[in-house]
């Protein structure tokens, strides 16, 4: 062990955390019980070995050691509290038992990550922040802070609430799993096609929010879809070899899922001009188009595509895929993004997609068929407050010279979107009298 | 004040409200109506059309009515409709 000065050891402890502290937190959380006492503990361990290592060296095995020495940090903070409440001296006496069994049968913590599939702590934690009787705001939240490691106050900027909102939210949704109790176990293969679905599904919601704000979005919004396509990695990189049983079925639509992350992320940056104005698709630089991530995106397609099995992410990234290998709005393959939508719609009937679809059958077919088949899926009545439905129809008229009728939509999606910013705006500033 | 960013945000149309509350998972975890990363509402039309019909035909009227407005929502409106810098010319 060589000896390095406090400012090497430092650097050595920020790449450290960078890599691994998702990986620790999610061990950590499994020995001990409980998120905070983890998250504490995990803490205290990277500022011990910040005082120790320089005067005894870094040990040669890193992440063993911060994890021992969190678990001693958590037994230090429980006998603290025991002090004033006896109900943590079980818990203690518990801990302090498993620790010298695990001890005693040679068990290091490198060994515990063989065996079984879905064995990784991270995914236990995964599925245990993404558990479906959390709410799916709730599950967001837990990701985002667990998972991804962002702070209460980037999480609740990017979702334009107070941190104090957000930090209830989870503070909820920690109680909600200690008291069920949510078991911080990865999923029987049974339960397995409803929980990764909910897992996908918070993806999707965090990568959503962050593609949606599209104009003028703050950084941190921009971000969430870093932090999507992160996870989906993360996903994709622990899932098991598709020889496990039942598993091939969930596979393609992990690569489904983060394919088309990656085909929507890759027009980024043509997205926004300069001033942070919205840049229409027709009117996007197409040089600016991230290659490299649509090359990716249309890699995990193909792969997706081989299983035969279309979900709904998969079909989902292939029209992404068609509208990223095309030249221009105008030679795009509208026919072929309207076949991929019937199919979408057969297996996800949501107006949300019928309304695309109308969209694309619009380019397809001209504004007059798209009319009429948005008015079919705003016949459902759960897009009356949509107001992309509005926004639509009203281009639909705009483009058939129906300028009255394109006016009156356009009201309406107005009206629709002055609603959430203006409430937001004037929450924010009463906040601020207060 | 709302930074000009902010305003941008609002002004394009595409701030919170783009997610339309009503779209929500269902308590029982089945997906009714989710909103979703798709191009055609969203980047093909997107909210940004809305802004500009809307200086197009009511500039004036809603410049008149934001600054008669009381200064909270009068803001948001004022920001919302005051037009173009470079003349909207659709």
């Amino acid at each position: 062990m060589s000896e390095r000065s406090t400012e090497q050891i430092r650097e050595l402890l920020d790449s450290l955390y960078r890599v691994d502290s998702g990986r620790i937190l999610a061990t950590l959380i499994r020995l001990l019980g409980d998120f905070d006492l983890a998250e504490e503990a995990m803490h205290e361990a990277f500022a011990a070995a910040l005082s120790l290592w320089p005067r005894s060296g870094v040990p040669g095995n890193p992440r063993p050691w911060l994890i021992s020495t969190a678990r001693f940090k958590a037994i230090d903070t429980l006998r603290r509290r025991a002090r004033f409440d006896a109900s943590q001296d079980e818990l203690v006496r518990y801990l302090e038992a498993q620790w010298s069994s695990a001890e005693s049968s040679n068990k290091n913590e490198e060994d515990s990550l063989e065996d079984d599939r879905l064995e990784d702590d991270r995914l236990r934690l995964i599925f245990t922040c993404c558990h479906p009787s959390l709410a799916p705001e709730a599950r967001v939240a837990l990701t985002l802070r667990e998972v991804c490691g962002l702070t209460t106050e980037e999480i609740a900027k990017a979702f334009l609430i107070t941190p104090r909102t957000l930090a209830q939210r989870i503070v909820r949704a920690k109680s909600k799993i200690r008291e069920t109790p949510i078991p911080y176990e990865v999923p029987t293969p049974q339960e397995l096609p409803e929980r990764l679905g909910a897992v996908l599904q918070v993806i999707y919601l965090v990568f959503n929010e962050g593609y949606s704000a599209a104009a003028g979005a703050e950084v941190t919004r921009a971000e969430l879809t870093g932090e999507a396509i992160r996870l989906g990695r993360l996903l994709a990189e622990l899932w098991p070899e598709p020889e496990v049983i039942g598993l091939e079925i969930m596979a393609p639509e992990i690569m489904g899922l983060l394919s088309l992350m990656l085909l929507q992320e890759s027009r980024h940056a043509a997205r926004t001009s300069p001033t942070g104005e919205l840049i229409l698709l027709e009117n996007q630089d197409r040089s600016l188009w991230n290659k490299e991530q649509i090359a990716e995106g249309v890699a995990l397609l193909e792969k997706a595509l081989k299983s035969g099995r279309l979900g709904s992410y998969t079909l989902q990234a292939a029209i992404a895929a068609v509208h990223a290998e095309a030249e221009s709005v105008a030679r795009t393959d509208w026919r072929q993004i309207v076949a991929l939508y019937d199919r979408l719609v057969r297996i996800q009937p949501s107006p949300v997609v019928q309304l695309n679809r109308a969209v694309a059958i619009a380019m397809r077919d001209g504004p007059e068929a798209g009319l009429a088949h948005i008015d079919a899926a705003l016949e459902h009545g759960e897009l009356a407050n949509y107001y992309l439905a509005h926004s639509a129809r009203a281009d639909m008229y705009r483009r058939l010279g129906r300028t009255a009728e394109a006016r009156s939509s356009y009201g309406k999606a107005l009206a629709l979107t002055q609603q959430e910013p203006e409430r937001q705006f004037l929450q924010e500033r009463i906040r601020q009298l207060k | 004040m709302i930074s000009p960013a902010g305003a941008r945000k609002f002004a394009c149309g595409l701030s919170p409200a783009g997610k339309a509350k009503s779209l929500r998972v269902q308590p029982d975890g089945k997906v009714l109506v989710t909103d979703g990363p798709y191009t055609e509402t969203k980047e093909h039309m997107g909210g940004f059309w809305i802004l500009e019909a809307a200086n197009l035909d009511e500039a004036l009227a809603w410049a008149r009515k934001g600054a008669v407005a009381c200064r909270a929502s009068g803001e948001v409106r004022e920001i919302l409709f005051n037009p173009d810098p470079k003349g909207a010319t659709k």
